[in-house]
């Protein structure tokens, strides 16, 4: 091991004038620690799975007792979760014990299945139409899975695959920006079919943003930033789903039993938490008032009964966690791990906030899973497989055992 | 290679220089966005700028009033005449029906329900639609109060989206019995008219509150606390009237309204010592219990109260008061003769005796059984207007008797100073002077109990909910008008009468005063009418000690002969006689009277039921045709006089009504398990200690009060 991960420095890009660091392993005491993941992502990620199973049972036990469609079971989608939980750690433990590197090899064949995943939504008897809407596929008796949530997987690596490729020609529109451009749009087109608006300006958002942060141009940034507002602006004036969003979203209050009702309910389940919350398991919200009260709006039950200190300690773990993927990212020198652990860490600080900002009434209001908390199966278990990826690119940069300051210091 | 390996590391730099400038914008922008999630936060959940805390409250809070029963019309012997029952009240859930509508077809259950409810119901059809298709709303109030026939056929219609929700009604129990007295309440039991609008403060009685904290489907929250304000129960009202005498009086009107064909009959039993109405009815009345509220004009109409309300012109009834007024004053004795010469002229205008024939030489006595008009004409003459008109408003007339119910009118009495003697003359015998019936009988009672003109009054007592007596009327005096020889005088000369005048008045074996009077009425232009008029009689028994003074009015009978003589006084002889044979045989003491107690037959097959009516010494009568009572009217333990009717509504199964919804109970403590399970009338069996982790009736379940369920606690 320990060769190994020195031959792995060797291949790294190496800036001259970059100081050459004596491995803190062979000063310092932890040796137990050395290859070894960042302990912080997992307990902070343990967390918020802990976090979110006892909040799904909490927002949806009334609700699923009073229901024959979940069988009168009080615990069926603590039971649902706790399955996407078990495959999803499963996958996390075997991905940081698989090496990153050997994704790119399968990115094209990732990205096939995505695709075929994708369509299948639309497929008699696999796909499911809920809601008006074809956002779930269910194959023989396996639970039912949403392909956009894998297929997010498949855009990061493709666009980490990409840029590491392109890593010179970053400005070029031909070589980088289309292949970016159309790959997410094939998916951003069968996202807009579905349609699923809220996974589909996720998509387009990791794609900016990683594009950004691999040192993509500004103008080319700030031009499809333009031309997203434009499409968005054609969307609402011609696309009525997209309107009616729109609609609900200025004016909430206007019509609170019907379109506006999910924001509305949102907003007094957050309100009436008040400062403290009206404690664990006290929400009032989740008495059949507030819909996709276990899923989607799963955040305004929680404020509801832990009040604004616990929401901020809420945010504030989902912010720590994104700091220490973040360092991730600083610490790797492999270009293909950098930008896969920024793409990783980007879908997750746009969901959270996309989600948060959606039960709060600041963004129109959509279906999108808060990571970690909401119930879906495919939801966990694809963030815990990704962050099982993260891990295996920060045991191999060994990132958290490198503060830089203090090895600045020393020499 | 210097400058390549330069340019390189100057590619490198910039590279690295261009990396932490991205890394500052993500730090940036990802705290920028940290920051505004924690303001909008801060915004909604602590200061609450747009009342989202209020307005989610008002969604949670379910503030319900909590009825108060309202209080029953009792008549003196304390039967009850008007209560309060339970009755179903249609609801429909537009969102339930919107489930069920098969294929996503909007709209197609709520079709369906609409063309089968509207029917049943006698409603319009595109408007029961309407409202199944408001699916804004949880639950929408149909139809109030429905019948029983009613509520049957929608159960088995089982239509989707359609329950009933426990309501009351206001029954009446007899119809057609004192029900322009009694009046009516609105739907929701406010009182409108008659006794129930004039003693609604008391009958009322405070309204509840429950507040507590609910679902949408409006079932209690687990850890909710309901704030309860129990209600205070509106007290029962004791009448003055007999439900006997009050029973036939209606019938008799009734029947004489077939005879006569006449515009309306009206009738007031009296006691004449306090003031005690005994019996009061107007024909045509109405069903107090399937009212025309549709039809506001023809409601008015048939619950206007007449005998206060309306004014006649009394005709040669108010003789009486002229005779009692002359005597008084003593201008006149028994003894004193007049001469009818057939008509009289006052200041050139001449007024004509009724009779074609003069009646001649006659003493006082028998003037007033011929009912001469000159020799009252020349009575009020001789007291002139300075004396006669202060013996009119002492007999009440121009004031309003002080009965205890709304809207009473004063009469038309022209003032003095307008009167002239050809208007005096005409007031002697009862014209150009316009009176209630109620003030006619008072001022007569006035006239023959000894000079006292009593405050008529409906209402003897108020009793609380618990029983204790809130307020209770005494008989009032409210002057002397006569002294009490004047007024034997007059219990004399009207028993002459009629032992002389008015045979069709007279009742074997009792003796009978009274006085006729046939008025003419006036059409509306204010014309006289040639062919109709208003027929009246005034009697009491006995004649040597009035207990009872009976007034009755008839309004343009359609008879070849349509005098007092001819069709007031035999309605009036035959509620005499049967009052007085009531009288006679029952005591009149609410004490001394043997009454019975309803017994329960609620639940019971229709042969046990009348079985046990039987025993009782009450009647049973069947309303429906299943085989279970459901519902009795009057309910247990009400008591009725012996021989009363007790109507029992029946049911298909033996406890029709009797289900609740399974609560929740897990997670709850013992305690509170073994609370909400008394409250719901289940019987609960625990195992184990702690809270409760199952229960063997899954909640939402529907079972009968009763059951048994087991929890376990853990």
């Amino acid at each position: 091991m320990q060769k190994n991960s020195a031959d792995r420095i060797d291949n790294t890009i190496r800036f001259p004038m970059e100081r050459v660091r004596p491995s803190r392993t062979q000063q310092d005491k932890p040796r137990l620690l050395k290859n070894t993941a960042d302990f912080w992502i997992i307990i902070l990620v343990m967390a918020l799975v802990v976090i979110g199973l006892i909040m799904v049972y909490d927002a949806s036990y009334y609700v699923a007792q009073q229901s024959a469609a979940y069988d009168h079971d009080g615990a069926y989608f603590l039971k649902n979760q706790l399955y996407g939980f078990g495959v999803g750690i499963i996958a996390m433990i075997a991905l940081a014990f698989w090496d990153y590197k050997k994704w790119r090899k399968l990115v094209f064949f990732v990205l096939f299945v995505a695709v075929v995943l994708m369509a299948l939504v639309w497929v008699p008897g696999v796909g499911q139409k809920i809601n008006g809407a074809n956002r779930w596929i269910k194959i023989w008796r396996l639970p039912s899975i949403q392909p956009s949530e894998p297929a997010k997987f498949a855009v990061i690596l493709y666009l980490a695959h990409l840029f590491t490729l392109r890593e010179n020609e970053m400005g070029s529109l031909t070589r980088t920006v289309f292949p970016a451009l159309i790959v997410t749009g094939i998916f951003a087109v069968m996202l807009f079919k579905q349609p699923n608006m809220s996974m589909l300006m996720t998509y387009l958002m990791l794609m900016l943003l990683m594009y950004f942060m691999a040192g993509g141009k500004w103008y080319h940034v700030i031009g499809m930033i333009a031309v997203g507002i434009g499409v968005f602006l054609l969307a609402w004036r011609f696309h009525p789903h997209v309107a009616a969003r729109m609609d609900s979203y200025l004016h909430p209050e206007e019509d609170p039993l019907n379109s506006g009702y999910q924001t509305m309910q949102s907003l007094y389940a957050i309100a009436d938490g008040k400062w403290f919350g009206v404690g664990f398991g006290n929400s009032k919200q989740k008495f059949l008032y507030l819909p996709y009260r276990e899923s989607d709006f799963i955040f305004s039950i929680f404020a509801e009964e832990f009040g604004f200190i616990g929401c901020t300690v809420l945010l504030s773990i989902y912010a720590l966690l994104i700091w220490r993927c973040v360092l991730v990212f600083r610490h790797t020198k492999e270009r293909f791990g950098r930008i896969l652990a920024i793409g990783i860490t980007l879908m997750l600080g746009i969901q959270v906030f996309l989600n948060v900002g959606v039960v709060t009434g600041m963004i129109p209001a959509t279906g999108l899973p808060l990571p970690f908390i909401s119930a879906g199966g495919t939801s966990l278990t694809i963030f815990l497989a990704e962050i099982g990826v993260l891990l295996n690119i920060s045991r191999q940069s060994g990132a958290h055992k490198r503060p830089v300051r203090k090895t600045a210091k020393q020499e | 290679m210097s400058v390549k390996k330069k340019k390189g590391i100057n590619a490198l730099q910039k590279k690295r220089k261009q990396e932490t400038g991205r890394m500052l914008w993500f730090y940036i922008g990802f705290s920028f966005l940290f920051v505004l999630l924690l303001v909008k936060l801060f915004s909604i959940q602590v200061l609450d700028v747009d009342g989202y805390r209020q307005q989610g409250n008002n969604q949670w809070t379910a503030n319900l009033a909590v009825p108060a029963r309202r209080g029953r019309i009792l008549d003196r012997n304390m039967n009850p005449l008007a209560q309060t029952a339970a009755s179903k009240t249609v609801v429909i859930r537009p969102q339930e029906i919107k489930s069920k509508d098969a294929g996503g077809v909007v709209g197609v259950t709520a079709h369906q329900v609409a063309a089968q409810l509207a029917p049943i119901l006698d409603m319009d059809e595109d408007y029961v639609f309407e409202q199944a298709m408001r699916t804004d709303m949880l639950e929408i109030w149909l139809k109030r109060q429905v019948s029983y026939e009613q509520e049957q056929k929608i159960i088995a219609a089982d239509l989707p989206g359609v329950d009933f929700v426990d309501d009351s009604k206001r029954y009446y129990i007899h119809t057609h019995f004192l029900s322009q007295t009694l009046g009516y309440t609105s739907i929701d039991g406010v009182g409108q008219e008659g006794l129930e609008a004039r003693y609604n403060t008391e009958l009322a009685g405070i309204d509840g509150r429950s507040v507590s904290i609910k679902s949408p489907n409006g079932d209690d929250l687990p850890f909710s606390e309901t704030q309860f304000t129990p209600p205070t129960d509106g007290s029962d009202i004791v009448l003055t009237i007999d439900y006997v005498i009050q029973n036939f009086t209606d019938q008799i009107l009734e029947e004489a309204m077939k005879e006569y064909d006449a515009d309306k009959i009206e009738a007031i039993v009296m006691e004449p010592d306090t003031g005690k109405i005994l019996a009061m009815a107007k024909k045509p009345d109405m069903d107090n219990n399937n009212l025309p509220r549709n039809d506001a004009e023809t409601l008015m109409e048939l619950s206007r109260n007449t005998l206060i309300t309306d004014v006649f012109e009394p005709g040669s009834t108010f003789k009486v008061i002229t005779t009692a007024s002359a005597l008084d004053m003593g201008i006149t004795t028994l003894d004193e003769e007049f001469e009818c010469q057939g008509s009289i002229t006052i200041d050139s205008s001449t007024i004509n005796c009724w009779s074609e024939e003069p009646h001649g030489v006659q003493d006082l006595q028998t003037a007033l059984k011929n009912s001469c008009n000159p020799v009252f004409v020349s009575l009020g003459l001789r007291m002139g207007t300075d004396r006669f008109y202060p013996y009119i408003y002492n007999f009440g007339f121009g004031e309003k008797t002080g009965i205890d119910l709304y809207g009473e009118s004063v009469g038309i009495v022209t003032n003095e100073k307008y009167i002239q003697n050809t208007d005096l003359a005409r007031i002697s015998f009862g014209q150009s002077i316009a009176v209630t019936p109620i003030q006619m009988i008072n001022a007569v009672a006035a006239a023959i109990n000894g000079g006292n003109l009593m405050q008529p009054y409906l209402v003897r007592e108020v009793i609380g909910p618990t029983g204790e007596i809130q307020m209770e009327n005494h008989p009032t005096v409210i002057r002397r008008v006569i002294s009490e020889d004047t007024s034997r005088l007059m219990r004399d000369c009207l028993y002459y009468a009629v032992e002389e005048g008015v045979p069709s008045a007279r009742i074997n074996g009792v003796t009978v005063g009274g006085k006729t009077g046939t008025a003419q009425k006036y059409d509306e232009t204010g014309k006289i009418m040639e062919d109709s008029h208003i027929a009246s009689f005034v009697g009491f028994l006995p004649a040597e000690k009035p207990q009872m003074i009976v007034l009755v009015v008839v309004d343009g009978a359609k008879t070849e002969n349509d005098s007092g003589t001819a069709v007031a006084a035999p309605i009036a002889q035959r509620i005499m006689k049967e009052a007085y044979n009531y009288i006679l045989t029952s005591p009149l003491t609410n004490e001394e009277k043997e009454n019975t107690l309803v017994p329960d037959i609620m639940g019971k097959s229709i042969g046990e039921a009348s079985a046990i009516i039987q025993r009782a010494g009450l009647e049973l009568e069947i309303d429906g045709d299943m085989q279970y009572i459901r519902s009795q009217v009057p309910s247990a333990g009400t008591t009725v006089i012996p021989g009363s009717k007790v109507t029992g509504y029946t049911g298909a199964e033996k406890d029709d009504n009797n289900y609740i919804i399974m609560p929740y109970l897990i997670g709850m403590k013992e305690k509170e398990a073994k609370r909400v399970a008394q409250e719901k009338g289940l019987i609960l069996v625990c195992t184990g200690s702690g809270r409760v982790g199952k229960q063997s009736v899954a909640p939402g379940e529907q079972v009968p009060t009763g059951t048994t369920v087991i929890i376990e606690l853990n």
